[in-house]
């Protein structure tokens, strides 16, 4: 067995005594990439040289007594909208082709910290809008979308390059390539983590979080990046708890929200028998089920919508004026129309993702977490991206996949994508498991016994 | 008590090619025409947001006055 193919959780217990170097598990995470680049396109740019200098300074560390953690000298890939200091970071826009930033974002410089080696930057769809990333290909059908927009850092980690790589969700986009590649995804509470330093889609909607192999090490992730930051007027100022002792505590006696409606509205059967056999596997381990139904239903799309265009266009207005052909026709397309929206239509969103959020939060007041189906449906083709409905509609990808993991953006609350099964063309389903705000330990621990009592956590596609 | 708007907006070609003059964006008479579609479908799903009956609702705004 090759050392990228250990659970993170291993790796780091090896590193810890000394049974592996950092530098073993950096040439492991580069031999790895060197054999599925080629046929994924995961990134945009490769840090061969600098994983190895990281990993040797890790190595000598570790030596000399100074342990970090057990992130220290494990590989990590970061989504291309991170800022990497010295770093081209492009968000995979010619209008960013040649920007290296001065500084590391602060995500990246806290997990530098605590010991990390950076493998590279992954893709993203354009400047995150968008949920299908056309450069990249789905490690389990290369020839079908591993989601977005952070889909470079999906594909990384599911083929087994790296344990964790950083995503951003603005509307979905951890989540919804963690779905379609298999691989867990952790969009925390907003205000849990600092932005600063990762190009914006939308200020009021914008997460950041890992995409990771297994439940545990988005604990650890998640916690080193997250903190207040004065210079990030979104983070709240909350003490930061252990993500992972406890993570094994169980689920008796909890009560979990079944949704009986908007979540069970043009989804793919196997999406939702997948989301009805993880709550039945929770319910099995003494959780209750109750049924929930979801309130302003109507409401959560355009209000998804109508805030985050208009702040997309406020961010890119000056490129969008003077050098508009740099973007993605699709790209264009939408900071168009954000440009074309009155004020009055973004306030009235706002005012209305006020009584979301209180409609949520009784909603909440019966239930610990709320289980749904991460996505309508599995990985759409690279060269069709539409889901074809029972009914003879067509919906775009990008919508298809926003309409179940928005909700989450517009309430802010912290949602996991937990793999869930995988469909009778062997692509991965998720499960999504909502929290109360700040209930990152909670909704891992949810994640962490679906996780230990199935079997479809942690796998890694071969890529053929 | 909030409700849905009874008819739906649907910006005209007109109305879409003044809004762009107005913030300032060059969109040549081809590129609007073959955009309308998307134009106008995104531009009423927003409207959607809006609907009456907000009332006395606050938006959810972060600025804070503390400096630290």
């Amino acid at each position: 067995m090759e050392l990228y193919e250990l659970s993170l959780t291993e790796v780091s217990e090896k590193i810890r005594t000394k049974e592996v170097s950092p530098v073993d598990v950096t040439q492991s995470a580069l031999a790895r990439l060197e054999e599925v680049e080629p046929t994924l396109t995961a990134f945009v740019t490769t840090t061969p040289e600098l994983a190895l200098e990281q990993a040797k300074i890790a190595e000598q560390e570790i030596s000399d007594g100074k342990y970090r953690g057990p992130l220290h000298g494990v590989p990590l890939a970061v989504k291309d909208l991170y800022d990497t200091a010295g770093i081209r970071t492009t968000s995979s826009s010619a209008q960013r082709s040649d920007h290296v930033p001065t500084a590391d974002s602060v995500s990246v410089a806290k997990l530098y910290e605590a010991g990390m080696v950076l493998i590279g930057k992954t893709h993203t769809h354009e400047f995150a809008y968008g949920a299908t990333t056309p450069t990249t290909g789905n490690p389990w059908a290369p020839d079908r979308t591993p989601g977005g927009s952070s889909g470079g850092s999906g594909a990384a980690v599911a083929s087994g390059v790296v344990h964790v790589a950083l995503g951003s969700d603005t509307g979905g986009s951890i989540r919804i390539p963690a779905a379609l590649c298999g691989t867990v995804g952790l969009k925390p509470t907003f205000g849990r983590a600092s932005r600063v330093g990762v190009a914006s889609l939308s200020w009021s909607l914008d997460h950041v979080g890992p995409l990771s192999r297994n439940v545990v090490d988005s604990a650890l992730v998640m916690a080193v990046m997250s903190g207040y930051d004065r210079t990030d007027p979104g983070t709240v100022d909350v003490p930061v708890p252990d993500m992972v002792t406890g993570i094994d505590a169980g689920v008796a006696g909890k009560k979990i929200g079944i949704p009986v409606n908007y979540f069970t509205d043009r989804v793919a059967t196997e999406a939702t028998q997948a989301a009805s056999t993880a709550a039945a596997t929770l319910e099995s381990l003494g959780a209750e089920l109750v049924e929930v139904t979801i309130p302003m239903a109507e409401h959560i799309i355009p209000t998804e919508w109508a805030i985050m265009m208009p702040e997309a266009t406020a961010y890119h207005m000056d490129y969008l004026r003077d050098s508009p052909e740099k973007f993605t026709d699709e790209t264009r397309t939408f900071l168009e129309v954000g440009a074309a929206q009155l004020a009055t239509d973004y306030i009235n969103a706002l005012r209305l993702r006020t009584l979301i959020q209180a409609a949520w939060r009784d909603m909440f007041a019966s239930i610990d977490v709320l289980l749904a189906p991460t996505l309508a449906a599995g990985a759409a083709l690279r060269s069709d991206p539409f889901i074809r409905w029972g009914d003879g509609t067509v919906e775009g990808a990008t919508p298809a996949y926003v309409r179940l993991s928005a909700p989450a953006n517009v309430t802010g609350l912290p949602s996991l994508s937990v793999p869930a099964a995988f469909t009778a063309d062997g692509l991965p389903l998720g499960v999504q498991i909502i929290g109360k705000p700040f209930a990152e330990p909670e909704i891992l621990q949810f994640g962490y016994a679906l996780e230990q009592n199935t079997d479809v956590v942690g796998r890694i596609a071969p890529v053929v | 008590m909030i409700c849905m708007s009874d008819s739906e907006f649907v910006p005209s070609e007109a109305q879409v090619s003044a809004a762009f003059s107005y913030a300032g964006l060059t969109i040549s008479p081809d590129r609007l025409a073959a955009n309308y579609e998307t134009y106008s479908a995104t531009l009423a799903l927003i409207r959607m947001a809006s609907p009456p009956g907000l009332g006395e609702t606050v938006p959810a705004v972060a600025f804070k006055a503390s400096w630290t």
